[in-house]
């Protein structure tokens, strides 16, 4: 891995009128990484997509990838990068091979038979009318366009919602099985995180227009517990990201290796689900921050 | 690029040949069926069995409906192929497909702008070579009145104009430019074809009302002649009631040429300051005292009837067409200033 993040963005907001789509933003993804982007809708996921692959401008900040400041109307940052729109925007009156025809004409460089190479496993008809195909299909053909570009960086923005279970495997699996071959970066992102938690190494959590925490899945494993306790015990050396109250007990999510605990409090491992869920529902723990005495239980500067 | 552009219009523009390539095809007909009908002698008689007005859609209806449609090629065209030019894309996201291949938005837009744009102008200047033919046609029997609405009176003609010469595919260009540019501002394509045909009828209106009778010199018949006798001492009036301005001459001259209307001028060689002509002419209207007439001559005013004249449509053609062609450049202009600021 080189010091130059695949996308890196500094402070980087967009505003649409007088709403924020995204806010001071600062993260990066390692090159080579498979980087999850997980947050509910509407928290700026597809914003953050849109103002990497230039087709956004942003109102603050930079966004650079491979350390080239991305600016729209710019081709350099294009040759670079495969995008896929949450959407799937494609032309419904081309047919299958006409589209990767498309690819190959507005491309410098087109590999046509890596995007044959994935239609044809996965049997989607060339000759068949876009408008004809399945969602799972029509996605398939985007994403073959994105492949056929043979790019350093895919940007993948929900690309498997509204798929069904089979679709949805399908196309992850054909998705790793392509970059692990030329070791691409993969940026993507989903609102659920179980569809991310098989493929994704990198994490990188957004709520509410702002990023909540980034790092790899081991280390968010690692620095992540739960604690579980008597009700009103104060707790002190830890970060608390979610409280969750019963009658007697509380269940704290924490963040860092916690001290010298009361024997009263249990200690278990999370798995992924249960660390992005309290990110993603720290405003209760907000709501309760007075059962802990950590004043950071609210607030968390991007890492 | 221009693959995936004829790719995806070909049907339209399939589409906009075939209507093209009728209009022309029954241009040809009817105009040989008024050569025909020219000979006949039921139309020299001035008789109700003359071809010309009679028979199940007869021929004078038939050059005004062809007039009339020619009228909407530009509009049209603007509507049809320049609206959806960026909108439609807009519409259906594809922008975000075609933007994330490796090509510009700028080249993107100027080679489809050009391709569709083109292939438009190609088709409408090739149906100008039908169009003049017909007019010509239609020109030759100015006298006669005998088609209707646009065609009669001469290519200069408010209705006519336009659908000839080059103005024909300059209007094409500019309506789809106006089209587009409508069409990448608005960023919807109903609220852009609606847009294209208010702001084209305004624009057609405005050019004729105010650009082109000042593109050419205009044909000045003074309606108040003074007789070649008055110059001389004479006991009669100089101005002689019998005198006409219309002399065969003056005919000859304004045959086919566009009326622009009645108003005043300045005696040429006169010199004056003070109000426009129309004003020094309508203050003399007003007065009581003086008779109009002594008073028109008083102040060096001529009344009369202006005229832009055939032997100058030419010359109108052409600069009527290079100031739209040139609007046709600003809006392009526009539209990729639109493009490039665009953002999802």
């Amino acid at each position: 891995m080189t010091d130059v993040a695949a996308v890196e963005t500094i402070d980087l907001g967009r505003r649409y009128h007088t709403k924020w789509g995204l806010r001071d933003c600062s993260l990066s993804v390692p090159e080579g990484s498979i980087t999850g982007l997980v947050g509910p809708n509407g928290a700026g996921k597809s914003t953050l997509l849109r103002l990497a692959a230039g087709l956004s401008r942003p109102t603050k900040g930079t966004v650079s990838i491979f350390g080239q400041i991305v600016r729209p109307n710019s081709t350099e940052h294009l040759r670079r990068l495969g995008y896929f729109d949450q959407l799937r925007p494609l032309y419904p009156g081309l047919r299958v091979d006409e589209t990767l025809r498309l690819g190959e004409k507005l491309n410098q460089q087109w590999d046509n038979g890596a995007a044959l190479e994935l239609l044809n496993e996965l049997e989607v008809p060339l000759t068949e009318r876009v408008s004809r195909l399945s969602l799972g299909q029509q996605a398939l053909v985007a994403l073959s366009l994105c492949i056929g570009k043979r790019p350093d960086l895919l940007l993948l923005d929900e690309p498997v919602a509204s798929l069904d279970p089979l679709a949805r495997r399908q196309l992850l699996e054909t998705l790793l099985a392509t970059v692990a071959e030329r070791g691409t970066t993969v940026f993507l992102s989903s609102h659920i995180i179980s569809e991310l938690e098989p493929v994704c190494d990198h994490l990188i959590i957004l709520s509410s227009s702002a990023v909540r925490i980034s790092g790899s899945t081991e280390e968010l494993l690692a620095d992540h517990r739960i604690l579980v306790g008597p009700r009103g015990t104060p707790l002190r050396g830890v970060e608390v990201i979610s409280v969750r109250d019963a009658e007697r007990q509380s269940t704290l999510l924490v963040r860092g290796r916690p001290p010298d605990l009361d024997p009263a409090w249990r200690i278990l491992q999370p798995d992924l689900d249960e660390v992005v869920l309290a990110y993603l529902s720290d405003r209760i723990a907000g709501d309760r921050s007075e059962t802990s005495d950590s004043p950071a239980s609210t607030r968390r500067s991007p890492s | 690029m221009i693959w995936l552009i004829w790719r995806r219009y070909r049907l339209l523009l399939g589409l906009a040949a075939v209507v093209l390539v009728g209009l022309g095809v029954w241009m040809l007909w009817a105009g040989h069926a008024f050569d025909a009908a020219v000979v006949s002698s039921a139309c020299h008689d001035g008789s109700s069995e003359c071809p010309i007005y009679n028979g199940t859609l007869s021929l004078s209806v038939q050059a005004d409906v062809i007039n009339f449609l020619l009228l909407f090629v530009p509009c049209l065209s603007g509507m049809v192929f320049g609206a959806p030019l960026v909108a439609g894309e807009l519409e259906r996201f594809t922008n975000r497909l075609v933007w994330t291949q490796g090509i510009s938005r700028t080249k993107w837009l100027v080679v489809k702008w050009c391709t569709v744009g083109v292939s438009l102008v190609v088709g409408v200047a090739l149906l100008t070579l039908i169009v003049q033919w017909w007019t010509g046609h239609a020109t030759e029997r100015i006298d006669t009145n005998w088609i209707g609405i646009g065609l009669n009176g001469g290519v200069l003609r408010p209705l006519t104009f336009p659908i000839t010469g080059f103005a024909f595919s300059a209007y094409t260009l500019f309506a789809f430019a106006l089209g587009t540019a409508l069409g990448a501002v608005l960023r919807k394509t109903s609220w852009a074809v609606a847009g294209t045909v208010v702001v084209y009828t305004a624009v057609s209106v405005l050019v004729v009302l105010f650009v082109r009778p000042s593109l050419a010199p205009q044909f000045f018949v003074d309606e108040n002649p003074v007789p070649a006798a008055a110059n001389a001492p004479s006991t009669a009036s100089p101005f002689d009631a019998t005198a006409t301005p219309f002399t065969a001459g003056v005919i000859h001259e304004i045959g086919g040429s566009w009326d622009l209307g009645s108003g005043y001028r300045y005696a040429p060689g006169a010199h004056v300051s003070g109000p426009s002509a129309n004003v020094a002419g309508q203050r003399c209207q007003a007065l009581n005292t003086t008779p109009y007439l002594a008073c028109l001559s008083d102040h060096h005013l001529q009344q009369g009837e202006f005229y832009l004249t055939v032997n100058h449509y030419w010359e109108v053609q052409w600069k009527e067409s290079a100031l739209l062609v040139l609007t046709a450049g600003a809006l392009l202009g526009l539209t990729v200033w639109s493009v490039r600021r665009w953002t999802a």
